[in-house]
């Protein structure tokens, strides 16, 4: 194995163990905050407002989309303090910052991927086992776009806060609004068509589709979608490679 | 053991540490350092002294690989260690273990766990969070890892100053036996006392330019005039006449006596309270033992206008063996005044108790 990828998966391990070990439910938060987030947006919307759907797979729907971008905002909110909380790190040892960033990163994705057992259980339990082969289809590209524009952003965020802590100070809210450009609460298929392409190339709208495809046999994102998808979340990664390892030298003589 | 290419080579090295940009009018000028050259060969000890500010951490960052200089070369031919600070690198809620296992991976060697929780005394502490143990605990956690890794350079900054005597000790120690078998040691501080220690050769860095690179005790004598606002080569501009050593009587001693072989001083001029600094060394100028007293006033002249001051060393921690005698008087923050090497030769012969 690599010193990096050694390294990498130390500093992962290392930063889960850091951000849970003085609390009480630790990694499950990122489980139990989209449940209780999607039970909230059934009450409203379903029993509430009176959206014409059925609680129990509205449920379901909700839950796989809060659960994934709960995952991206944990992934890159751990990216943009990683830095700064990484600070005495980078400027004792020559450790690269990219490795700091991406084991944050990875750190906040696993704790995302504590949910899915829960999630394969409730959806056997409600509809049957879904169709192995449309996860097997789905399921991959689904994370690999939902990883690569996580990184990517995440690069771009732990960069610009090591100059500008305004960036972490307003990450939370934006990532909130932002929730409401992606089909987390509602179906792609309310989105006017004229606006859909542009609304899919979204990387996150089209992995929640690509994982709902999968998973509740819901209707498939358009491959010229996908592709779309892929090249911003391609496009983003590369910046943020790029400008992490551009300024790197320099970000830590500033963090 | 001195090699034949030196194992660090600087070499015009600059840089200018660059501020935020999100503090922009209000953070402190841009830091820099100035055309800094020298060589370190295996073997050596160099103290790195400075006042605050001088640029000492900031070199040592650029030797460890941490920054690039903006102009100029950093060669090291062979490993060199991370910043040995005082402060874990990693995040307090680690265990020791993990913080261990940490800084192995992430300095990529292999590093004995067991060695480092014995030499940092934290070998019971070992499941224990690092918030959860004491300044002191911490600060051997952060060094021990950096002194046993097998590296040829190791860089430590400020890294014993604040160390209880028993690990400074054992750290010395280890440094010692490292420096033997051809390592070198950069360290970088305003700790007299660990400089004399490990150290026998010294640069003074000064507003980010290197001032003198010379043996340590020029080194130290020029730092602490630089310390109170003389110009190099200047006498210490000391409130009151400076300070005089005139003879240290020692004398022969049974090393298995069990008793405390005393030293003394006699010394003039001197103004106000002040301390003694005492150190014994070997033939090749290592220190063996080091004490210091503190004196809060200048006791009883005597009739020539001197004063005798006695310290004691334990004869049990000298073996026997012929030594040299190391006197300096410090004022009372600790800046030395006055410096004798050769101030004495101590004889302890094999004896039995008396």
């Amino acid at each position: 194995m690599s010193e990096r990828l050694r390294l990498l998966i130390r500093l992962t391990l290392d930063d889960r163990a850091a951000r849970t070990r003085s609390t009480l439910l630790g990694p499950y938060w990122a489980v139990l905050l989209p449940l209780v987030e999607s039970g909230l947006f059934t009450l409203v919307f379903v029993v509430v407002v009176g959206v014409r759907a059925v609680p129990g797979p509205y449920l379901l729907f909700v839950y796989i989309g809060t659960l994934a971008w709960r995952t991206f905002a944990r992934g890159v909110g751990a990216a943009a303090t990683s830095l700064p909380r990484a600070a005495r790190l980078l400027q004792q040892m020559p450790v690269g910052a990219n490795v700091v960033v991406t084991a944050a990163v990875a750190g906040a994705m696993l704790d995302g991927l504590l949910g899915v057992p829960l999630l394969v259980a409730v959806i056997a339990v409600w509809r049957g086992l879904p169709s192995l082969g449309a996860i097997a289809l789905w399921l991959p590209v689904a994370l690999a776009l939902q990883i690569s524009v996580t990184l990517g952003l995440g690069y771009v965020v732990a960069t610009a806060n090591v100059f500008y802590r305004d960036v972490g100070l307003a990450l939370g809210p934006v990532l909130n609004i932002l929730m409401f450009a992606a089909p987390v609460v509602y179906s792609t298929s309310l989105v006017p068509v004229s606006l859909r392409s542009l609304f899919l190339a979204n990387p996150m709208a089209a992995a929640i589709d690509s994982y709902r495809a999968g998973l509740l046999g819901a209707v498939a994102v358009p491959w010229a979608s996908l592709a779309a998808a892929a090249a911003v979340a391609a496009v983003s990664l590369v910046v943020g490679v790029g400008a992490l390892r551009y300024l790197d030298p320099r970000l830590r003589e500033v963090v | 053991m001195t090699g034949a290419e030196p194992l660090l080579e600087v070499r015009g090295v600059e840089t200018v540490l660059r501020r935020a940009p999100g503090l922009r009018g209000r953070a402190p000028a841009p830091f820099a350092l100035h055309d800094i050259s020298f060589t370190v060969r295996r073997g050596e000890t160099v103290a790195l002294l400075g006042s605050n500010g001088a640029g000492k951490t900031t070199l040592l960052r650029l030797l460890a690989g941490v920054y690039r200089p903006r102009a100029g070369v950093v060669r090291v031919r062979g490993r060199r260690s991370p910043v040995i600070g005082f402060v874990t690198p990693f995040s307090p809620e680690l265990t020791v273990s993990e913080h261990v296992r940490a800084y192995a991976v992430a300095m990529g060697v292999a590093l004995d766990a067991r060695g480092v929780l014995e030499l940092a005394g934290l070998g019971a502490a070992a499941r224990r969070p690092v918030r959860w143990l004491s300044t002191g605990e911490q600060a051997r956690l952060a060094i021990a890892p950096g002194l046993l890794a097998p590296v040829d350079l190791f860089l430590l900054d400020e890294a014993l100053a604040v160390c209880d005597p028993e690990f400074r000790a054992a750290a010395v120690a280890l440094l010692e036996r490292r420096v033997a078998e051809g390592a070198a040691v950069i360290l970088a501080g305003q700790d007299l006392l660990s400089a004399r220690l490990v150290c026998r050769r010294g640069l003074v860095l000064e507003e980010g330019r290197l001032l003198l690179d010379a043996d340590l005790d020029a080194a130290v004598t020029t730092f602490t005039t630089r310390l109170r606002g003389g110009a190099v080569g200047s006498p210490p501009a000391a409130s009151g006449s400076h300070p005089v050593i005139e003879c240290v009587d020692a004398p022969p001693a049974y090393a298995e006596s069990g008793l405390v072989i005393p030293l003394r001083c006699r010394l003039r001029a001197l103004a106000g309270p002040f301390q003694l600094l005492v150190a014994i060394k070997r033939a090749d100028g290592t220190v063996l033992y080091s004490s210091r007293a503190v004196f809060g006033a200048v006791p009883e002249l005597d009739p020539t206008g001197g004063v005798s001051v006695e310290l004691g060393i334990p004869a049990g921690s000298v073996p026997p063996g012929v030594y040299r005698v190391a006197v300096a008087v410090c004022d009372a923050r600790g800046v030395p005044l006055t410096t004798r090497e050769d101030a004495g030769l101590l004889r302890v012969a094999q004896g039995t108790t008396v």
